[in-house]
């Protein structure tokens, strides 16, 4: 399992323009924001103009770190693809080695890889902060946002896997990477503010396990900041804010804690580690 | 001999599109240990079927086979252990190194480190990797790939070698050195080589040949007894003058074809031809004796049920 799984990461990181290039699709979607977004999105909400800004960044950079780990992710599938099509595959059924230790060293070598890459992003992100003085979170913050990257990695890891193992051709593969890469943004609700979203849509993407993701991201970027920003108006406004943003989900009058997200990560990542299991134990025995 | 791999009534079939197609139809045929075995058919004929049953690869209906005296279906583990595979198409990874694709293979076996470095430096001698062992699977000519995919067979010491077309696209020179490398590794290290080709010359190499069609097996045995069985020897001579010599064949009850100016007589050795040709040697023009060769024999037997 750890032998396909290095393997995995030691072909996906060969292929350095491959590597290159999905980092740089993450970077241009950053820029992107910063440039354009970002200003629009702060006058809307007005109030002291730089700490606004500064919070508007950092949910943004929260949602592109939570899209990250996704798309990375997924990313690292293809040599599983590639191995199929090009029955690879069978070379590794001629070992004694059982088959469900072979598929599951895929999903173990995706999990490298999303971990690696969305930490790159994480660190770019930091360092922007950083180097244009705005707000950098505390460390212990840092160790916290590298923990919901591992989780989140982990449910994707174990979701794209289940998946891709029905898939059978590079094609399909590729349509439903096009597919998810352009509806992961919204369903996670990285790109328009929750509150602006109809009642039923914001259910779908509370409904969406990743969108936990961003939200857990959201809190962490904006620790610290949120209250400077709202320091002079009533803390009401912060709660509808946060509300609004996406930042806290409130169902039934009940305000999920950081806890319940962790918890709706950890939950889904069993489900579809059983379903994975339950799925490569019929076919891969 | 002791028999290394043996086949009773194997059977499979498959669905393709609904409708039941068997591919093997019960086959039965051993291969005893150390030799070179050749296991041909026209594409389609159920070979790369029984192959891939053989190697654990796909499960058969029915039937019983027992390999290195481990039966499949219950023992796989040890059946992959004693066999190695190159197979048709290569299945190394194209942008890792030589060296880094036989490390990785290797791994799968749980050898311990010092075990694979050991096999992995054997294997590197015998396919004689050495120049080309760190460039990337994919820059590298069609009879190096073919080296890396026999060093990539031979990394856990297999007992039994299974080559599926191992020569095919490769030109003649390199053929010829793969050809040698397998057949050194038969003769001087005791493996037992399974082979399908679609080289005749490669095939009458081997110690016995076993020919599949249609799910079936149309014929074995050793390529000489192949031979004296499905094909003759064809004496062409060119008369002075085709009547009157037709005449004379048909009074000597001799069977003879037309083609043209040339009366083909089939003979079912060479030998027969001298006694013949004494005997008529005024009225010849010329005269040429044509061997029967594999390719008559494959195509005499594979052909048969198409016409």
């Amino acid at each position: 399992m750890l032998t396909l799984a290095k393997r995995n990461l030691l072909i996906y990181f060969r292929d350095k323009m491959g590597v290159f290039f999905s980092l740089l699709s993450v970077l241009l979607i950053i820029a992107l924001f910063v440039l354009f977004l970002s200003n629009t999105f702060s006058q809307e909400y007005g109030g002291d103009i730089e700490e606004v800004s500064k919070v508007v960044n950092n949910w943004i950079f929260a949602g592109i770190l939570g899209v990250t780990t996704v798309t990375t992710t997924k990313g690292a599938f293809v040599v599983m693809v590639n191995d199929k099509v090009s029955h690879i595959y069978k070379d590794f059924y001629s070992t004694p080695v059982q088959r469900y230790r072979i598929v599951a060293g895929y999903a173990l070598g995706a999990f490298f890889v999303g971990t690696i890459m969305s930490v790159i992003i994480f660190v770019v992100l930091i360092s922007y902060n950083a180097i244009i003085g705005s707000h950098v979170m505390s460390v212990l913050n840092m160790l916290k946002t590298i923990g919901v990257i591992l989780l989140s990695v982990l449910l994707n890891a174990f979701m794209i896997f289940f998946f891709t193992m029905f898939i059978k051709t590079n094609q399909a593969f590729a349509a439903i990477s096009t597919i998810l890469g352009t509806l992961i943004g919204f369903m996670m609700g990285i790109y328009v503010p929750m509150g602006e979203l109809p009642g039923v849509v914001q259910s779908l993407i509370r409904f969406f396990p990743q969108s936990y993701t961003t939200k857990l991201f959201r809190r962490l970027f904006i620790d610290g900041i949120a209250e400077d920003a709202f320091s002079h108006i009533p803390a009401q406004y912060l709660q509808q804010f946060q509300e609004d943003m996406g930042v806290i989900y409130v169902i039934n009058g009940y305000q999920l804690t950081m806890f319940d997200g962790v918890l709706v990560l950890a939950a889904t990542s069993i489900i579809f580690f059983f379903l994975s299991v339950w799925r490569m134990s019929r076919r891969y025995v | 001999m002791e028999k290394i791999i043996e086949v009773t009534s194997l059977v499979k079939s498959y669905f393709v599109q609904g409708k039941e197609v068997e591919a093997v139809k019960g086959i039965d045929f051993y291969v005893e240990q150390g030799t070179m075995f050749s296991f041909l058919g026209k594409n389609g004929a159920g070979k790369s079927t029984t192959i891939d049953i053989l190697c654990t690869l796909l499960k058969p209906d029915g039937g019983k086979v027992v390999i290195n005296g481990y039966e499949l279906g219950k023992n796989d583990f040890e059946i992959r252990k004693s066999i190695g595979i190159v197979f048709q198409r290569s299945l190394l990874d194209a942008t890792l190194t030589v060296y880094e694709n036989l490390k990785i293979r290797g791994q799968f076996y749980k050898f311990s480190r010092k075990k694979l470095k050991e096999r992995m430096e054997a294997v590197i001698e015998i396919a004689q990797l050495g120049e080309f062992l760190h460039r990337p699977y994919e820059k590298l000519s069609g009879g190096q790939r073919r080296r890396a995919d026999i060093a990539r067979a031979l990394i856990n010491t297999p007992k039994i070698l299974f080559l599926d077309e191992p020569t095919t696209g490769l030109d003649s020179q390199t053929r010829k050195d793969i050809w040698a490398t397998i057949r050194n590794l038969q003769k001087e290290k005791g493996v037992t080589v399974f082979l399908t080709t679609h080289y005749m010359e490669e095939a009458e190499q081997s110690d016995y040949i076993t020919i599949m069609g249609y799910g079936e097996i149309l014929a074995k045995g050793t390529p000489l007894e192949l031979k004296q069985k499905y094909c003759h020897d064809l004496l062409k001579i060119v008369p002075k003058s085709s009547e009157v010599f037709q005449k004379k064949l048909i009074a000597d009850e001799i069977k003879f074809s037309q083609k043209g100016e040339v009366i083909e007589i089939k003979l079912d050795s060479t030998v027969e031809a001298i006694p013949f040709v004494t005997q008529f040697e005024e009225d010849i023009i010329n005269v040429e004796i044509i061997n029967g060769t594999m390719d008559d024999v494959f195509l005499d037997i594979t052909g048969r049920k198409d016409t």
